[in-house]
């Protein structure tokens, strides 16, 4: 049922070259996706998987081929409410923001004219009501985090996810 | 050729500190400046060859930046001191390697005479390059690259948004790394400058041509004028193939270990409409570049250094121009709030302030240490961004007490260290004013070791 929306929006972001592309890779996963959704991110990501267990959350940590690290923070009800990334090069943000990823695109091109001193190559910074986002670093290191503070469990702040 | 600059720079400057070597009159000159602040550290005049003039300034992109600087470089075709294009406003990185400009700020002519690279396929290697805010796309072309004094022949540099190559021939696999920022309004600035402490963009990490690779990469083979996705293909250069660091260029004054990062102090707490200072090309190579007492702190392998602060030792810390603000988790002190959402620029649509905003100017302790075991206590400061941007005066641009709160950390740096809490300390532009900032490159010796390593 969430799947079609999703799959328009990204075959209008994209454009109709990429449909042969989307077609063949798993449906999309990532920030807002259910738990049965994990196992797609990581083939997509050619990954290996690790799961553990927080106080209140479980975390599905997926390390990329290229090493990159993408951890996604699901909740008791099984729904991925924050996601991490750490590496030496971006992640796939498409899949890793899943459903979400237009509406960071669009965040982060209001940044630069809406948020005009909030500028730099080296940091991301997003606060919208349903989406914050952090990311830092530089070439070689990229690290980031984001979360839709509609799906966190009440119980839970960012500060308690590791 | 080199004649010719030395005379030209006795011409635009007031003082003569050598030219290739030699002259000069010891450590680097203290002119009292005049900001006021006394300091002499990064203050007073600097001249020579190996020294370009260094300014902070809204920038040319929505002409609203702050704690930004920018230089101004020379790039000719390869083998050409007469087929050039000088420009302005390229912004100085320490958080990246290698130069890259906006296709806008050079002409078809000198784009059309630069000496494209090919990737191994023949095809034209086209780089996609990650930053954190966004990805830039364009060629990788060679170009002769004079800066100050200085010049390095056949630098492999990226043109962004290079018509050759279209935006809409992205790769689907370069574009859900970021969102394209390529042009002057969205990049803000005609390009960048990456001064920090390694000779090439990506590294050893691009070199391997594997499926580990291929799944992020920045580099492909592209056919001019592709606007199809799928017309690139990923590929994998070797280290001289990436966009360089131009310093490890200037081997013939031997001004490529590094470079020094020269700002005067500002006025405190409510920052300069603009600052002057200066990049300096070379550490201990020259008469006006010695480390004199600076303290050397070792980077680990990506560069940086630890950073105590609050109790808490943060791994991942690092000394960066390109960070326009002091960035760090503030969300425990009381005492330095987040600014409210309809202060600090924050605009709106929605967006709620990560600047911060204390009632009054508030100092924080902080220790650097470096890999090598040397510790450095410095005291920064911080004060109310909303009233910087907006009571004060609304044009400044220079500020030594701009910070923005990153949030919690925790979920962040796991990987290496094994931490749960935070995890760094970004020293961003404000840190640089009132100092010299030395940023020595990975394998190049200098008088205080090999880098990478932060001095100041």
């Amino acid at each position: 049922m969430k799947s079609l929306p999703v799959f328009i929006t990204a075959v209008l972001t994209l454009g109709a070259a990429s449909l042969l592309d989307l077609s063949v890779r798993p449906a999309y996963a990532g920030l807002g996706a259910t738990t049965a959704s994990i196992e797609a991110d990581r083939m997509s990501m050619k990954g290996q998987l690790r799961a553990r267990s927080g106080a209140g959350y479980s975390v599905q940590e997926i390390t990329a081929g290229s090493g990159t690290v993408v951890r996604e923070y699901v909740s008791p009800s099984g729904v991925v409410f924050a996601v991490s990334w750490q590496g030496a090069s971006m992640p796939n943000l498409q899949q890793t923001f899943g459903s979400y990823f237009t509406q960071f695109q669009a965040a982060v091109r209001a940044r630069r004219t809406q948020q005009p001193h909030l500028r730099g190559h080296n940091h991301l910074e997003i606060h919208t009501p349903s989406l914050v986002v952090h990311a830092f670093g530089h070439m070689r290191q990229y690290f980031g985090v984001a979360y839709a503070p509609a799906l966190m469990p009440a119980n839970l702040s960012i500060s308690d996810l590791h | 050729m080199r004649k010719l600059i030395c005379i030209g720079l006795v011409q635009v400057l007031l003082v003569l500190g050598g030219c290739g070597g030699g002259g000069g009159s010891g450590a680097l000159t203290s002119g009292g400046g005049s900001s006021g602040s006394g300091s002499g550290n990064g203050g007073g005049s600097t001249s020579g060859s190996n020294v370009v003039a260094m300014a902070v300034n809204a920038g040319p992109g929505t002409g609203e930046d702050v704690d930004t600087p920018f230089i101004t470089v020379t790039v000719c075709a390869p083998g050409s001191t007469t087929n050039c294009a000088q420009i302005s406003n390229i912004e100085v990185d320490t958080g990246s390697y290698g130069l890259r400009i906006l296709s806008s700020a050079l002409s078809s002519s000198v784009i059309g005479s630069l000496t494209q690279e090919n990737a191994s396929n023949s095809q034209p290697l086209v780089e996609c390059t990650q930053f954190v805010d966004g990805i830039s796309w364009g060629p990788v072309m060679l170009a002769d690259v004079q800066i100050g004094g200085e010049s390095a022949s056949n630098v492999p540099i990226q043109v962004i948004g290079d018509s050759s190559f279209p935006d809409s021939g992205i790769p689907s696999g370069c574009l859900t790394n970021g969102t394209p920022e390529d042009t002057v309004a969205e990049f803000g600035a005609n390009g960048i400058i990456g001064v920090g402490p390694f000779a090439q963009d990506c590294g050893s990490g691009c070199v391997l041509s594997n499926s580990q690779y291929a799944q992020d990469p920045s580099y492909y083979a592209c056919p001019s004028g592709g606007t199809s996705p799928n017309d690139c293909v990923a590929t994998a250069p070797a280290l001289e193939q990436q966009v360089t660091n131009p310093v490890v260029g200037f081997t013939s004054t031997g001004d490529d270990n590094g470079v020094i990062v020269q700002l005067p102090s500002v006025p405190d707490p409510d920052g300069a409409a603009t600052e002057s200072g200066y990049l300096v090309f070379g550490i201990g190579t020259q008469s006006n570049n010695s480390l004199g007492n600076a303290t050397v702190l070792t980077g680990d392998g990506y560069g940086d250094i630890s950073t105590m602060y609050d109790g808490t030792t943060l791994p991942y810390s690092y000394l960066d121009t390109g960070s326009n603000a002091y960035y760090f988790d503030a969300s425990g002190s009381s005492s330095i709030p987040d600014c409210a959402s309809s202060g600090g620029g924050s605009g709106g649509s929605g967006f709620s302030s990560s600047w911060l905003c204390p009632t009054s100017e508030q100092t924080i302790n902080l220790t650097n240490e470096g890999q090598n075991g040397t510790s450095s206590n410095v005291s920064i400061k911080i004060y109310n961004a909303t009233t910087l941007f907006n009571e004060d005066n609304a044009t400044f641009t220079a500020f030594d007490d701009l910070g923005a709160d990153t949030g919690s950390q925790s979920s962040l740096c796991t990987n290496y260290y094994q931490i749960n809490g935070d995890c760094y300390f970004d020293l961003g532009l404000p840190f640089f004013f009132g100092r010299n900032v030395y940023v020595a490159i990975a394998g190049y010796n200098t008088p205080g070791g090999e880098g990478p390593y932060f001095a100041y």
